[in-house]
């Protein structure tokens, strides 16, 4: 087996559905060419990923998420923003706070504080058009 | 490999959903919010991303589950919204991703992965694979990506990945040899060009 051979048999090589002739030479190429052995290596890794990115555990608040999603319209408060929301309320209260232990002063030097609105990026969200038509055609 | 699910409760819940009952669709985000969000990261990457994308599946499921009129499997009908969604999405922001690509040579962070996910603290090689694998995906026909994401993200067998595309068993392994070819050749390709000294 050469390198271009090689290149060829790579998916079904890791796959594990190579013939055993094939898997043989394979090997014993692999065994002798370090651009292919390291060629190999990397598109295993590649492949690797799917299996890390299938474990899924999904944030505590996901169904709660979604439960006010269907309450509010469609609207979905992102699991990001809800992070941001209860972010700004410990910020409001900080704030209050220090509002609070401050008020003598700042009243008597006349300043008025003014509050910082965040916005939270917009989620998009689209009706979906229709039901996936499969286009054999590429 | 992972099956769709039986349906005979799905069916259940679903009627339960439609006469009014909110804890029965919670039930079934409960059931499927792991399946949908995997399906959503074949498509995405990032899992913030696809956990997002997964919440609106579930929103537009509640909004149209009046029309589900069990002639498929439930869960085929919710993993053809999630594909729909998903491409949707990505359809919509295809600019923004080309805008990131061309400034990608500015050495700026990926859009692939997420400011904040575990990732982007791993040692660059890891970085590498993730990318080539990213990479390679987008670059697939849409009905290729689909089939394989449903096969080798969620794991559905070929008949249950017909089902969800509406087409036969021999288009989708038609879909996934192609699928399997092109992306040899583009981790081959990405390696030559970043990995190779
Ligand atoms: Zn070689």
């Amino acid at each position: 087996m050469n390198c271009k051979d090689t290149h060829r048999n790579i998916f079904d090589y890791l796959d594990g559905v190579l013939d055993e002739h094939g898997t043989t030479e394979m090997e014993s190429h692999l065994a002798l060419c370090s651009d292919c052995s390291s060629r190999v290596s990397f598109i295993r890794s590649g492949l690797d990923v799917i299996s890390v990115d299938r474990r899924v555990e999904p944030d505590s608040e996901f169904i709660g998420s979604v439960m006010s999603g269907i309450q509010s319209a469609g609207r979905v408060i992102s699991l990001r923003e809800r992070f941001i929301s209860v972010a700004s309320a410990a910020a409001i209260v900080l704030v209050a706070v220090f509002a609070g232990t401050n008020l003598g002063r700042l009243a008597t030097s006349g300043q008025n504080s003014e509050g910082t609105v965040l916005y939270a990026e917009d989620v998009y969200f689209e009706p979906i058009e229709s039901f996936f038509l499969l286009n054999d055609q590429e | 490999m992972t099956k769709l699910f039986p349906d005979h409760d799905d069916r259940l819940l679903v009627d339960a959903v439609k006469s009014g009952n909110k804890d029965s669709f919670a039930l079934l985000v409960a059931k499927y919010r792991e399946s949908v969000i995997r399906i959503c990261r074949g498509y995405v990457g990032s899992y913030e991303d696809a956990e997002d994308l997964a919440q609106e599946v579930f929103v537009e499921l509640f909004r149209s589950i009046s029309k589900f009129r069990g002639d498929s499997r439930f869960s085929t009908w919710l993993y053809r919204l999630a594909v729909n969604k998903s491409l949707n999405y990505l359809r919509y922001h295809k600019k923004r991703f080309r805008v990131y690509r061309s400034s990608e040579s500015a050495g700026e962070e990926s859009l692939i992965n997420s400011p904040g996910e575990a990732e982007s603290d791993a040692p660059v090689v890891e970085s590498d694979h993730r990318r080539a694998l990213r990479e390679a995906l987008d670059k697939l026909p849409e009905n290729q990506r689909t089939a394989f994401i449903l096969n080798k993200y969620e794991e559905l067998p070929y008949n249950d990945v017909a089902a969800v595309m509406a087409t036969t068993l021999s288009t989708v392994e038609s879909l996934i040899f192609r699928a399997r070819q092109n992306l040899q050749k583009y981790l081959s390709d990405y390696y030559e060009k970043n990995i190779r000294g």
